[in-house]
């Protein structure tokens, strides 16, 4: 009875992965979208640089911070 | 406490709760529960992303990592400007596109039904177990710090919480947060502010900055080329820029923030003020543990600052041990100070000689306090049998209470409060929303109206809210299941990135190659974390190299679908 449960169990489990894979086998390339698909949006490109610029000053500021008092 | 404090905290917590629920009316449909309608404005979603990520363990144990081991953690943060552009010109304009609401769900559009499940499982599992942990962990704090009781301080942060993300959804998440945003910075502003005119009579700002740079409290960059440092230039850099891609583009709690922008430039824009912000932020919190140490190099502290075991040990056997301790660490401390002063002398001076020397015998003696306060850990570990006994995020909430002054005590316990409320609500909101989304209305119960899907997400944040609350209880005994929650997250984030990657960035990835590529990411993260000391900083390098190369490799091998 356990033994006969647990193959149903089994078998119900595989048709379910089947299923799956079957129905929606891959989506595959045909769905990949564009890697960056930027039209329409308005360009940050100068935002990006200025977040870098930062970062880079930022950086600086805390070696030379660590490098005054640490000294 | 005095009363004016505790009026300051009730009146917060009540505050809190009237705002997030008037905002209910706003959201009588699913995608206003969830998404605000697509309706913020960029600065108030930017400051929402940062009030998410600013957990009350941030703020209490980073100050305390300020005061015991300085500002190297800063390093963590190094990578996190350049992930933010990467998904900005990436992930942000594909998932707002793709009108989900979850990032799972665009799985599914480019996979399979299968993938976007574990992917959404792995979430709810490891960060429906974190909220528990992000309540647990300042629950526990201020119950020892303030005096109060576990339960009511977990339900003091638990039950508001739920009650106004329940009720107001997204719009009650991203508002409140804006709020809270101000409560948090303008706590630590007041605190750095009240640390330097606090500082004693003669002693400079220069002097005292001086003294925490000898004690090694002003490292901020760390070069050194070792993977099993933690905190170094180059593990926040590459091992940074990983980990923040998995946490900002893959987890959910941050993902649905910028989806509720009222559009794809307000979502990438919103990133960007964490990309100015959060180093210089998260500096700032260093310094102000940082000030707490020069603070109590002129006032002397409690030997340890986490009195959970106090009364326990002056009455057991080993009473006479701790005494002897305190003993040697009040000496140890008069001795700090007055190498703290001779150190100071012969910088005015212009001693160059004897700044040298000085400088070297005032770090050894601040190491000699270091040593009294680890053995007394020690002790306390031995008689209670604490195992996880820290010190180090008591340090903060016993200076709030017994340095600053009324008024101001109340501000900081109410910011604590703000923080673990801010991350809390959009964690339960996100796991809201892939619970409903990604399973009961795709699996369990698929074309019903908008009106019972709205009902359900309410209970569903009920139900993460209540769970996570008595989780809360339970975590807080349990010091090894609170890093055991961390290591999923770690495993979690590096194997969703890999898999994100492959649907993004792989035109030939498949669906099968996804699902395979992500459980064998996960299962080497595993390996390589029992196998090796190298940091958990890199664990998400290694889990989306793994991920995209195991997913490539599996769908090579299948063969190349019809179009």
């Amino acid at each position: 009875m356990l033994r006969a449960g647990g193959s149903s169990t089994w078998r119900f489990a595989g048709r379910l992965y089947c299923q799956t894979s079957m129905t929606q086998p891959t989506g595959g390339p045909s769905a990949a979208p564009h890697f960056i698909d930027t039209k329409g949006d308005a360009s940050l490109t100068a935002v990006y640089a200025a977040v870098v610029l930062v970062e880079v000053v930022v950086l600086a500021a805390l070696w030379f911070f660590s490098r005054y008092f640490g000294a | 406490m005095h009363p004016i404090d505790w009026a300051i905290v009730a009146g917060y917590l009540t505050w809190v709760i009237y705002d997030g629920l008037k905002r209910s009316k706003d959201t009588d449909a699913i995608e206003g529960y969830f998404l605000a309608g697509r309706s913020l404005p960029w600065w108030a979603v930017g400051l929402s992303v940062m009030a998410t990520q600013m957990s009350a363990i941030t703020l209490v144990g980073t100050t305390g990592q300020g005061y015991s081991d300085g500002m190297r953690f800063v390093q963590f943060y190094f990578g996190l400007p350049v992930a933010m552009i990467i998904l900005s010109v990436t992930l942000v304009p594909f998932f707002y596109r793709a009108k989900v609401f979850t990032a799972y769900e665009y799985l599914e559009r480019r996979f399979d039904k299968k993938t976007r499940a574990l992917a959404s499982l792995l979430f709810l599992v490891s960060r429906g177990l974190a909220v528990g942990v992000i309540i647990s962990a300042p629950a526990v704090v201020l119950s020892i710090v303030l005096g109060w009781n576990l339960v009511f301080t977990a339900l003091a942060i638990g039950v508001p919480t739920t009650l106004y993300t329940m009720f107001g959804g997204v719009q009650a998440v991203t508002w409140v947060d804006v709020k809270q945003m101000v409560v948090i910075v303008g706590g630590v502003l007041a605190a750095v502010t009240i640390l330097i005119l606090g500082l004693p009579d003669g002693v400079g700002l220069g002097d005292a900055l001086h003294l925490a740079g000898a004690a090694g409290r002003l490292t901020t960059i760390d070069f050194s080329l070792d993977l099993n440092e933690t905190y170094t230039f180059w593990s926040g850099l590459l091992g940074g820029v990983f980990f923040m891609l998995g946490y900002f583009g893959c987890d959910q709690s941050q993902v649905q923030r910028y989806l509720t922008a009222q559009s794809v430039d307000a979502g990438r824009r919103s990133l960007m003020m964490s990309a100015f912000w959060k180093i210089p932020l998260q500096a700032l919190i260093l310094l102000t543990g940082v000030l707490v140490f020069i603070f109590y190099l002129f006032t002397e502290p409690p030997m340890l600052f986490n009195g959970a075991h106090d009364s326990q040990i002056r009455m057991g056997a080993r009473a006479t041990e701790y005494v002897g301790l305190e003993t040697q660490f009040h000496q140890a401390f008069e001795q700090q100070r007055e190498a703290a002063d001779r150190m100071m002398a012969a910088r005015r001076n212009g001693d160059v000689a004897g700044s040298a020397d000085t400088r070297v015998a005032f770090a050894a003696s601040q190491q000699r306090v270091a040593d009294v306060r680890a053995s007394a850990a020690s002790l306390v570990q031995e008689v209670s049998g604490d195992t996880a006994f820290t010190d180090v995020n008591y340090v903060f909430p016993s200076f709030i209470t017994t340095h600053l002054p009324i008024g101001l005590t109340g501000l900081l316990i109410a910011a604590v409060f703000a923080a673990a409320m801010s991350s809390i609500a959009a964690e339960l909101n996100a796991l809201s929303a892939a619970t409903v989304i990604d399973f009961y209305r795709r699996h369990l119960k698929p074309g019903a109206s908008d009106r019972h899907y709205l009902f359900v997400s309410k209970l569903s944040t009920a139900f993460w809210g209540i769970f996570a609350t008595v989780f809360a209880l339970y975590a807080a005994n349990l010091g090894s299941l609170i890093e055991v929650v961390n290591r999923v997250g770690s495993y979690f984030y590096g194997s969703l990135l890999g898999v994100f990657v492959l649907a993004v960035a792989v035109r030939r990835a498949t669906a099968n190659g996804a699902f395979w590529g992500l459980l064998a990411g996960m299962t080497l993260v595993g390996v390589v974390e029992a196998t090796t000391d190298i940091s958990y900083i890199w664990y998400t390098v290694v889990g989306t190299v793994a991920v995209v190369a195991v997913g490539m490799g599996i769908s090579l091998l299948q063969p190349v679908p019809a179009r």
